[in-house]
């Protein structure tokens, strides 16, 4: 039943011969019956195994995802089901070897009429190659055996989790002509402007009757109301997905660190699933794009459907190295930008001070999840030590520039350890404070300024 | 820095349902039937312990050498140890036969796995099958042992296998695969249906 070869003879056939052989030979020359009688099993298997083996390219399995999981760390259930034969009534074994990532391989011997469910972890969030396999089939006598077939690795796509409404501040630079914010502009909406008198072009609807009993004591003339037009926000969110950065140090000087535990990227991708949720809940728009440049930007939109594609999206990031890019990616006309990001190099923090400089309502998202010191050289240490101090030198920049940066890993739920326990954060002054809170100072530091600077004061 | 390979972290895929035997039970039967086929053959003799440690080997490692190893073992010494028209013969050919065809099942299978109990139940009813075929042919060689060898016997006996050996080895296989049904060349295209257009029809 192993592969031999294309077309060739199974061990189970050469071996059954072999033996035959000896057993016929010896009885022959000791003249002893009972000798030759040994060999009379193994000389029916070597019969019904001449045929040879099967070589086909498609494996005897087939492994599909039973049900959709998402986030959280959730074990994903797989079904693993052989393919159906062409004689249906003969049956047959199917071999399927099952080999997780970071795991030894297991073996699953099945009939080729059942099925069975698989248990796989899959990461909390983004694509990843969950479990490889292949399977080999043959007949219950050992024969007729099909050469072992590699399947396509089992790909899934965890959407990441969105987390409890944000707070969403809005630039005052608004666009559109629907939403629940109140633009500078005079037109249809909730919030006064002024109380003035009736002009040709005024609705009359619009008539104010207590101000005009109130302020025309002739009654010659009436007094409308006149409002800030509503107006929807915009916000782009940016990914950094240069880095993942594992919760532990140690990991990230190993060669394949584990995928499944919650990283940065995870961070980014679930804050910025529960910011784009929080827009888009009051009707404004979310664009996306990655400082990689690896995939052309997320245009803004607006609705639920758009919430899926975002998601969607984030869930397709992965790391990817930053590469050149011929022009910066360029914000929609007053947005708010927020960028999620380890902070580990230079470009989030000048992108980040090119859009405050161009007038954009700007904010930045630590994603480095809270971290476990689990170095084990001298040189890891000081390597680790070193990055932290040029991120903190970096985020301590960005703060004396008037740029709020938050911590992330509150909306992505990684603030507590895989035992439920409270894992203890890595004090890092340089971060202001949550993304929930930090993001309602900035509505209330915004409403209170009218939009006329964006410079961050902290908490 | 050449980073370091990191120790197996990941968790394993398990099945998630009834009905299955850990692949490691079934390497100890196997384990344990070589050995006990061992003890019979190799009654007395200090000698028990080679086929004993070989059947343990090539059930825990298998491999296609200490497999080939432990079955030529018990066979040869059954040849050599066993007195002609030994009531053991039956077993033996059962014994036997279940070794070999655990021993294969379990060749390229990973250490760690499981199997299914209905899957188990079909190679056991394969083996009864070939089983119905053997063991009268054992009983008859128990009852044919007394009869002097015949040098014609011997050498009918000789040439008709030389001959099955030959016409084994020396047909291809794939020309055999192609006259046999049920194979990947013998199977003939499945009935493909043209979708007509209803402009032609």
């Amino acid at each position: 039943m192993a592969s031999s070869g294309r077309d060739g003879r199974s061990p189970v056939w050469a071996l059954a011969v072999v033996l035959t052989l000896v057993c016929v030979v010896a009885g022959l020359v000791s003249g002893r019956a009972d000798t030759v009688a040994l060999a009379t099993p193994l000389a029916l298997l070597a019969l019904s195994g001449r045929t040879g083996m099967r070589v086909g390219a498609d494996p005897p399995a087939r492994i599909t995802v039973e049900r959709h999981a998402e986030g959280r760390g959730s074990r994903l259930r797989l079904l693993l089901a052989p393919q159906q034969e062409a004689e249906p009534a003969q049956k047959r074994l199917v071999a399927t070897t099952l080999a997780a990532a970071g795991c030894r391989p297991d073996a699953l011997v099945l009939r080729s009429d059942e099925e069975c469910p698989v248990l796989v972890d899959a990461p909390p969030s983004g694509e990843l190659e969950v479990l490889a396999y292949g399977a080999a089939s043959f007949r219950a006598d050992l024969s007729d055996a099909t050469g072992f077939a590699q399947a396509v690795p089992v790909r899934v796509g965890i959407l990441p989790p969105v987390g409890p409404l944000l707070a969403h501040p809005a630039s005052r630079r608004l666009v559109g002509l629907a939403g629940t914010h109140a633009s500078r502009r005079p037109g249809e909406g909730g919030e006064l402007r002024s109380i003035a008198p009736l002009q040709p072009g005024d609705r009359l609807r619009r008539i104010d009757w207590r101000a005009t009993a109130r302020r025309s004591a002739d009654q010659d003339r009436l007094m409308v109301r006149r409002t800030f037009a509503d107006a929807e926000a915009s916000v782009f969110l940016v990914i950094d997905q240069a880095h993942d950065l594992p919760a532990s140090t140690g990991d990230w000087f190993v060669a394949d660190p584990p995928r499944i535990a919650p990283a940065s990227l995870h961070v980014a991708r679930t804050a910025a699933a529960t910011v784009a949720a929080s827009y888009l809940a009051v009707g404004d728009r979310v664009g996306l794009a990655d400082l990689s440049g690896t995939r052309r930007a997320l245009r803004s939109a607006a609705g639920a459907r758009h919430l899926e594609q975002v998601r969607t999206r984030l869930a397709g990031t992965s790391v990817v190295p930053r590469r050149r890019r011929r022009r910066d990616p360029v914000p929609p006309q007053g947005a708010v930008v927020v960028v999620f990001s380890a902070f580990l190099d230079e470009e989030p923090a000048r992108l980040l001070r090119l859009w405050q400089a161009q007038g954009h309502l700007v904010a930045g998202v630590d994603c480095v999840p809270p971290l476990h010191r689990t170095e084990s050289t001298t040189a890891q240490s000081l390597a680790v030590r070193l990055t932290l101090l040029r991120r903190r030198l970096l985020l301590d920049d960005l703060r004396h520039g008037g740029i709020p940066v938050f911590r992330g890993m509150a909306a992505a739920g990684v603030d507590t350890g895989r035992d439920g326990s409270a894992a203890a954060p890595d004090p890092d002054p340089g971060v202001d404070t949550g993304l929930d809170a930090g993001l309602r100072l900035l509505v209330r530091q915004a409403d209170r300024r009218g939009g006329r600077s964006t410079a961050w004061r902290g908490p | 820095m050449i980073p370091r390979r990191r120790a197996r972290s990941g968790v394993p895929a398990v099945p998630d349902r009834q009905g299955l035997v850990p692949l490691w039970l079934v390497r100890c039967a196997t384990a344990l039937a070589a050995v006990l086929l061992g003890g019979v053959v190799w009654n007395g003799s200090a000698w028990v312990l080679l086929p004993v440690v070989v059947a343990a080997g090539a059930a825990v490692a298998p491999s296609i050498g200490p497999v080939s190893l432990s079955l030529l073992l018990l066979v040869v010494a059954y040849a050599v140890n066993v007195p002609a028209g030994s009531l053991w013969l039956p077993v033996f050919v059962a014994g036997l036969h279940a070794v070999f065809v655990l021993y294969l099942l379990l060749l390229p299978l990973p250490l760690h796995g499981w199997i299914s109990r209905t899957a188990l139940a079909e190679l056991g009813l394969s083996f009864l099958r070939i089983q119905a075929a053997a063991q009268p042919v054992a009983v008859l060689a128990l009852l044919v042992d007394d009869a002097a060898p015949s040098l014609l016997a011997v050498l009918v006996g000789t040439a008709a296998l030389a001959g099955w050996m030959l016409w084994l080895v020396l047909q291809p296989a794939g020309q055999r695969m192609r006259k046999g049904t049920g194979t990947t060349r013998g199977r003939t295209r499945p009935h493909t249906r043209r979708r007509r257009s209803p402009h032609n029809a």
